[in-house]
């Protein structure tokens, strides 16, 4: 039967004998034998999708909570269909931070990028890093407080290249580094203890108590700067201990190593354009694999983008210069201008954003294939966000096509598109141009409020302060 | 912060605004929410300073007797990998993968981009491991101890010899004493192989291996100040030039006291400098500096581009580096790397620098027209090194220049692109710079920002996406006008040939070209009160032959690498 978490916070207002407990208040998320926790999963894919293209089909005047068979999915969006009765859409969702934010970005891209997680803005003088904790730091933080619940606060994984930095951020400029190697991250999912687990513990033990010595030491000849950085070495590998001793992912959960062939035989070159979906399947596994094993309860993946030949794209079509190009041309005011041929590049956008989705969508297909242990699925007990940097290849932060799949331990309510209200400056219609700067939608902080909250978080509003107005209430079941 | 300062009034220029308009301020801020309290972060960014309002005129003619500052380093990811082998050179050790440190300017090695995160703790920790399993299972190729000493007394020596290395520096007596204790009760404990396994892991695990602590000499030295001591020194030098630790003379020098003295130091530099080691190292910086590392990112279209493939990325990426190491290793001369007049070309790149195939196989030094190609930015695999797509890019040559080069970097873009431009006729563009100086005309939030960009961009025009010299595009003949952007004196130019020799006399270029030197070799931003340090850096390559070497000998002999501030 599934817990009743609505049910369990009302008979506990009514035993303590008083009034009625918040919806978001904290509960206990170490998982009790036979009480199945709840994850989080953040898929981010790439640049946004086309306006227009996928928003669900509702009149213009009407209601602003479409439920159920008031709404479908559409375009590039449609592959979600099967996950529709868990999926939550939003209209008028953006990223409000990156437009208000007094520090410009080194660059559109950047400028997503550091707030798409963060929510807050960027620290003066910087363009180039996030300025806050990310909502999956935050989140992952605060489930391991005051003890660690999983090995592994979080895993953050990218099926691109090394050099690209994630959205995900420990606090104010300091990104969280993207792991891309599968073997690796198996080795850290899934240690192995060379079967003698309780030898192996009392070493590292022995040896991390000596090196403590040495941090304890060298922090007394430091100044305050300094200090701070040896510290936070000190915090992480006392947090590495506990977790290491302490935290074992669920034997019994764990995949085959088969699963890591492609990287085991490809060498560096699974990372080359003609392995793209096998490494996206392999990191995919391995992210749902983290989360059935309890390994961790929060994963970060981000999944690059389709290679030009898979969606029929090849550089100089219809004079662009490359798929960057031809996003934006596609995206921008003057696509019948700057294309030769616009509806068929337009048609090739769509095509790639749809293959896009559908990695999204095989990820979900992955979580709801694992079977958890009071016969539900490990999606029923996952909250899955589609994000990225931008909303679409005009580099536009307003309007997100962002999707959130689960109800959160019947936190939310699910099966909705939801129309939030957009106010324009100056009483213009809406249109690609620069208008989108002048519109008012609701702030992306309030839906990682939303996310906070059902993952059993006490948290009034996330991010930046003047700009979050708190959660969504029309997520609430 | 003066770069950003100046990035943010630019980009008023750029799009009309910084902060929202009167009517789109956000309301007030709201009360603080009771969010759980987040880990606290060390300061990432450097102490800011502003130019005083007013000084004396010749600031310079009594520089600082001390460094600035002096953040703790982490060993870069490279670093962690060279020191662990030279540790061990007769080990067969495993692959070793650190986490990617990020990249902050041109390199990558620098503090603000060394915070730690769990990953990298984990990694440092099965790194460790790693290497210790392997060592110990080959103790024969590095112990002392033979199979009848397996004691916890000759662990104890064994791992006391190994901790000298490690810490790059003699123990003291309590360090001494207390490792020794803890490997002997590890061997009495657990066993030789695994107590010496133990000890090994804790050696790599230390902060005092993965960071490189500097507290400077007991007695106090120049005001503001102390002289960091031999065995510091020591390990400055070996990681500029080598990126990893001390060798046994090296050590030996700082054992003598040889380092304190400027003599001594810069024997030792000179010795360092005169190894194949310190010749990649050069040479990285350099590829680094440059943007040369981004040949690997590079794709061009097949049907315009049919002979840029693999191997051809391969052949411009060695073609720039004999460039550079013939410029900076052997004629060690900032004019020849500025001005040079030659290249190294094979049959497959001969086309590119449109001379003869060479006869031999490999590649072979040419002399070039001196009228077309001076200095590395006329290489094509620096020209080749910007372009994408379908072509070069006029814009990213501009931005390269004028932030590595100039050190004046390109405001940001504006958050919207491309919004309304205005329709061309077909005979108004013909070439790139007439495609590129269309648009970026017609767009109000884009012309101040493009006219800096384009004005240095426009002057590579002579060259197409792979470096061949051109002139003609799309029939129609090339523009390569432009404009170098110098402080207080904007120049116009005529090729990048005009370019190449009005940036190789320019003390502005000199500066940013040691600036780049400073933040490498220092691994941190360089801050105002470091420019005195900095300017007579730019001297030293301007003046005399412009010796590399010598500026680089410069730099060691300085208070900024020589000292570090008192530790508050």
């Amino acid at each position: 039967m599934k817990f009743d978490r609505r049910a369990a916070l009302r008979m506990l207002a009514l035993s303590a004998g008083g009034g009625v407990l918040p919806w978001w208040a904290p509960r206990r998320v170490a998982a009790d034998p036979g009480q199945v926790p709840l994850r989080l999963l953040i898929l981010d894919v790439g640049t946004g999708v086309l306006r227009g293209s996928w928003e669900p089909d509702a009149p213009e005047e009407g209601p602003a909570i479409l439920r159920g068979s008031e709404w479908n999915f559409r375009g590039p969006h449609s592959v979600y269909a099967p996950y529709k009765s868990r999926a939550t859409v939003f209209q008028n969702l953006d990223m409000k931070t990156a437009k208000e934010d007094p520090t410009p970005g080194d660059n559109a891209h950047i400028n997503g990028h550091t707030h798409q997680l963060t929510a807050t803005f960027r620290p003066t003088g910087q363009g180039a890093l996030g300025g806050g904790e990310s909502i999956d730091q935050f989140i992952a933080r605060s489930l391991n407080q005051p003890r660690p619940v999983t090995r592994l606060p979080s895993l953050e994984l990218t099926t691109g290249r090394s050099n690209q930095r994630g959205a995900s951020y420990a606090a104010s400029e300091q990104p969280i580094p993207f792991e891309r190697e599968a073997e690796e991250v198996w080795n850290r999912v899934f240690p192995s203890d060379d079967g003698d687990a309780a030898g192996l513990a009392r070493r590292r033990s022995q040896v991390s108590d000596f090196v403590k010595g040495d941090y304890d030491r060298l922090l007394t000849a430091l100044g305050a700067e300094d200090r701070a950085k040896i510290q936070q070495m000190q915090d992480l590998r006392r947090d590495l201990e506990v977790r290491r001793t302490t935290l074992s992912p669920r034997a019994n959960r764990r995949p085959s190593e088969s699963i890591l062939e492609p990287y085991q035989t490809l060498g560096r070159d699974v990372h080359d354009a003609e392995h793209y979906e096998q490494r996206v399947e392999v990191m995919t596994k391995l992210a749902a694999a983290a989360l059935y094993a309890d390994a961790t309860r929060v994963v970060t993946l981000r999944i690059d983008r389709p290679p030009d030949d898979r969606f029929g794209y090849s550089k100089g079509r219809w004079g662009t210069r490359d798929w960057h190009d031809l996003d934006h041309k596609v995206s921008g005011n003057n696509r019948d201008r700057d294309l030769s041929d616009p509806v068929q590049a337009v048609d090739l956008i769509t095509t790639m954003q749809r293959l896009y989705a559908e990695k999204a969508k095989a990820a979900l297909d992955e979580l709801a294939s694992l079977e958890e242990t009071d016969g539900q699925s490990l999606l029923d007990h996952t909250l899955v966000l589609v994000t990225s940097h931008i909303a679409d290849g005009s580099h536009d932060i307003t309007r997100l096509p962002w999707l959130v799949f689960g109800d959160g331990h019947g936190a939310f309510r699910t099966d909705q598109y939801l129309r939030f209200l957009r106010t324009w400056k100056d009483d213009r219609p809406p249109s690609f141009s620069g208008d989108q700067w002048r519109s008012r939608g609701r702030p992306h902080n309030d839906l990682f409020t939303s996310l906070a909250q059902a993952m059993g978080i006490a948290v009034d509003r996330f991010g930046e302060a003047s700009v979050a107005t708190g959660p969504i209430e029309e997520m609430r079941a | 912060m003066r770069t950003r300062l100046v990035a943010l009034l630019a980009c008023t220029a750029c799009s009309g605004e910084i902060l929202p308009s009167v009517e789109d301020r956000p309301p007030p801020p709201a009360p603080e929410a009771a969010v759980p309290e987040a880990p606290a972060s060390p300061p990432a960014t450097p102490p800011t300073e502003q130019p005083p309002a007013e000084g004396p005129a010749d600031a310079c003619a009594t520089p600082p007797l001390a460094a600035t500052t002096a953040p703790l380093r982490r060993l870069s990811g490279p670093e962690y990998v060279n020191t662990v082998r030279d540790l061990f050179p007769a080990v067969e050790l495993p692959a070793l993968e650190p986490v990617a440190d990020e990249r902050i300017g041109a390199f990558r090695n620098d503090v603000l981009g060394q915070t730690p995160s769990a990953l990298h703790v984990e990694r440092y920790a099965s790194m460790a491991e790693e290497v210790a399993r392997a060592a110990v299972a080959q103790l024969g190729a590095w112990s002392s101890c033979g199979p009848e000493d397996r004691t916890a007394s000759c662990a104890a020596a064994l791992v006391d010899n190994l901790a000298f290395k490690t810490h790059r520096r003699p123990l003291t007596p309590s360090e001494q004493s207390r490792l020794g204790s803890f490997t002997e009760e590890a061997v009495n404990e657990h066993g030789f192989e695994s107590g010496v396994e133990m000890a090994v892991t804790a050696l790599l695990e230390s902060p005092f291996f993965i960071y490189r602590p500097e507290l400077g000499a007991a007695e106090p030295g120049p005001a503001g100040g102390v002289a960091l001591d031999d065995y510091e020194l020591a390990s400055r030098l070996s990681y500029l030039f080598w990126q990893s630790m001390p060798d046994q003379e090296l050590f030996d020098a700082a054992a003598s006291g040889a380092l304190s003295t400027e003599t001594g130091l810069l024997e030792q530099a000179q010795r360092l400098l005169a190894t194949d080691r310190a010749r990649e190292v050069i040479l990285g910086f350099y590829w680094d500096w440059l943007g040369l590392d981004q040949l690997d990112d590079v794709r061009l279209d097949d049907e315009r581009f049919p002979e840029f493939n693999g191997a051809m990325r391969r052949d411009l990426e060695r073609s720039a580096r004999q460039f550079l190491e013939k410029a900076v290793l052997e004629d060690d001369a900032y004019e020849s790397l500025m001005l040079g007049s030659f290249g190294f070309v094979n049959d497959r790149t001969a086309p590119l620098f449109d001379v003869e195939a060479p006869s031999a196989d490999g590649f072979s030094l040419v002399e070039l027209d001196s009228s077309r190609r001076r200095g590395i930015l006329t290489q094509p695999g620096w020209l080749a090194a910007t372009s994408h797509g379908i072509g070069h890019s006029p814009i990213f040559r501009g931005v390269k220049v004028l932030d590595r080069v100039l050190c004046t970097p390109a405001p940001p873009p504006p958050p919207e692109v491309l919004d309304s431009v205005g329709d061309p006729t077909n005979e108004d563009i013909c070439t790139t710079r007439d495609q590129v100086a269309f648009t970026h005309s017609s767009g109000a939030s884009c012309v101040t920002c493009h006219e800096l960009i384009d004005g240095v961009g426009f002057a590579f025009e002579e060259y197409d996406a792979l470096g061949r010299w051109r002139t003609e595009e799309n029939g129609c003949t090339v523009d390569a006008s432009g404009r170098l952007p110098f402080r207080g004196n904007a120049q116009l130019v005529n090729g990048a040939v005009d370019v190449a020799e009005q940036l190789a006399e320019s003390e502005q270029v000199a500066q940013c070209f040691a600036s780049h030197w400073f933040r490498f070799a220092l691994g941190r931003s360089d801050v105002w009160r470091d420019r005195c340090q900095i300017e007579a850096l730019g001297r030293q390559v301007l003046e005399g032959e412009g010796s590399l070497r010598e500026m680089m000998l410069a730099l060691v002999r300085s208070p900024a690498f020589r000292t570090r501030p008192a530790v508050e």
